[in-house]
């Protein structure tokens, strides 16, 4: 079972994409764990196991899980999700940028919030 | 692989289906869509055998489907008519299609009606409508065709059924490689269990596509200009709707996420966000731009 919640408009395989992807960049599943069968999620969530294969295929293009064949999907080692992670975690990084540039907000107002963020160890920069 | 071109059916002088064409890949897992009296039930007859199109061609696997056995063989079609089954036990029905079906998979039929709680010797007209539904549907998943087409087989059914037949077909997609049509007023079932979708509308498609691509082609942009924006302004961006309320500005619009992005942001807006659709949201606005009335859709 994954412990993932579809719900939401954006397109199921993308909703089971980012849902997977997060349960191995928090660890929640570790690597080379095998994940459940195509059958098995497709069944979970009453999907289309057609959409389900479509997120695994993504998964391990980016690098987050690898496939052994007539064995199954695995998580990636380490290095290989921890890369396809940052890869992930950039891209919505930029799109936070230009939301935020588009609400004016200034370069060096980002420059101090990322400084206040990494010398916090992960932690600080609140602007609830 | 289904291929329907041109097919015309007609009954007494009205075209009930005028000149569709679409198609329908291996494995897949098609939604048909549309009103009452769309065509969407002499369209799966039509894929049956049970009717011969007026013109056009009506293909499975590449032969054509009516009068030809080897075909008929491949495709089961579950409907509200079992009449013709009212005098039988289910133990009789399954025999029925066990003769007709040489993939019958007496095993398969067994496990299937061991999940649901049907009894096996008393006659169908006994049945409850969701009873003869669900006999329906282990006879149809057991005959183990490649092709199934469920007439809004899901509408008559409870939560739990629906959940255990979804779960057969399931099994069914990925053991057999089944492609299944479902004809469907449930736009919900349809947005989680079809891969294409096909919308109906009076005899005609008016459209047939994959789901993914439905529901990322169209998006609702939520933004706020300095000064007022016009619809003519924003040229290159394919815009299905657009309301100002304020400040705010909504737009709907089709195409490619970052063109339309880059295309708003010459504007220097002071606010930009996407925010998904629904699958219905998205048949209103498509079919408001092909100028039918959406309201007499669906449903």
């Amino acid at each position: 079972m994954l412990n993932i919640r579809l719900e939401g408009k954006l397109p199921i395989y993308e909703q089971l994409y980012n849902g997977i992807s997060r349960l191995v960049t928090s660890g929640e599943l570790l690597p080379d764990e095998k994940l459940p069968a195509v059958r098995e999620v497709a069944k979970q969530f009453g999907i289309n196991p057609n959409t389900v294969q479509k997120a695994y295929a993504q998964l391990e293009q980016a690098g987050f899980i690898y496939s052994i064949p007539a064995k199954g999907s695995y998580v990636s080692k380490g290095s290989g999700a921890a890369a396809a992670a940052k890869k992930d975690a950039l891209k919505r990084t930029e799109k936070e940028l230009r939301n935020a540039y588009a609400a004016g907000v200034g370069l060096e107002e980002i420059k101090s919030l990322a400084e206040t963020v990494w010398s916090g160890g992960g932690k600080g920069g609140n602007h609830d | 692989m289904i291929e329907v071109r041109n097919a015309v059916m007609r009954f007494d002088d009205k075209n009930a289906l005028d000149g569709i064409t679409l198609s329908v890949p291996e494995g897949c897992a098609y939604g048909l869509l549309g009103s009452n009296g769309a065509g969407k039930s002499t369209l799966l007859r039509l894929l049956s055998g049970i009717y011969r199109a007026n013109s056009g061609e009506v293909r499975i696997d590449g032969e054509e489907v009516y009068d030809n056995a080897s075909v008929k063989e491949r495709v089961f079609f579950i409907n509200d008519e079992t009449v013709q089954f009212n005098n039988m036990t289910l133990t009789e029905m399954r025999d029925y299609y066990k003769r007709f079906y040489g993939s019958f998979s007496e095993e398969l039929w067994q496990k299937l009606h061991s999940a649901l709680e049907l009894p096996l010797k008393k006659r169908l007209n006994t049945f409850s409508k969701g009873m003869k539904r669900q006999a329906a549907v282990i006879c149809g998943i057991a005959c183990r065709t490649p092709y199934l087409f469920l007439d809004e087989a899901f509408d008559g059914l409870d939560p739990t059924m629906r959940i255990i037949v979804k779960q057969m077909l399931i099994d069914a997609m990925v053991d057999n490689k089944l492609t299944v049509i479902f004809s469907s007023h449930n736009l919900g079932e349809i947005d989680e269990f079809c891969d294409r979708v096909g919308l109906l509308h009076n005899g005609k498609v008016v459209f047939d596509r994959e789901l993914d691509s439905v529901k990322g082609s169209v998006f609702k942009i939520q933004t706020a200009f300095e000064s007022p924006v016009t619809r003519e302004q924003l040229s290159g961006v394919d815009i299905l709707h657009m309301e100002t309320s304020g400040s705010v500005v909504h737009i709907i619009a089709r195409g490619d996420r970052e063109a339309v992005r880059a295309a708003v942001e010459k504007f220097s807006p002071k606010l930009y966000d996407e925010i998904p659709l629904s699958l219905e949201e998205i048949f209103v606005y498509e079919m408001e731009v092909l100028g039918y009335d959406s309201s007499k859709l669906g449903g």
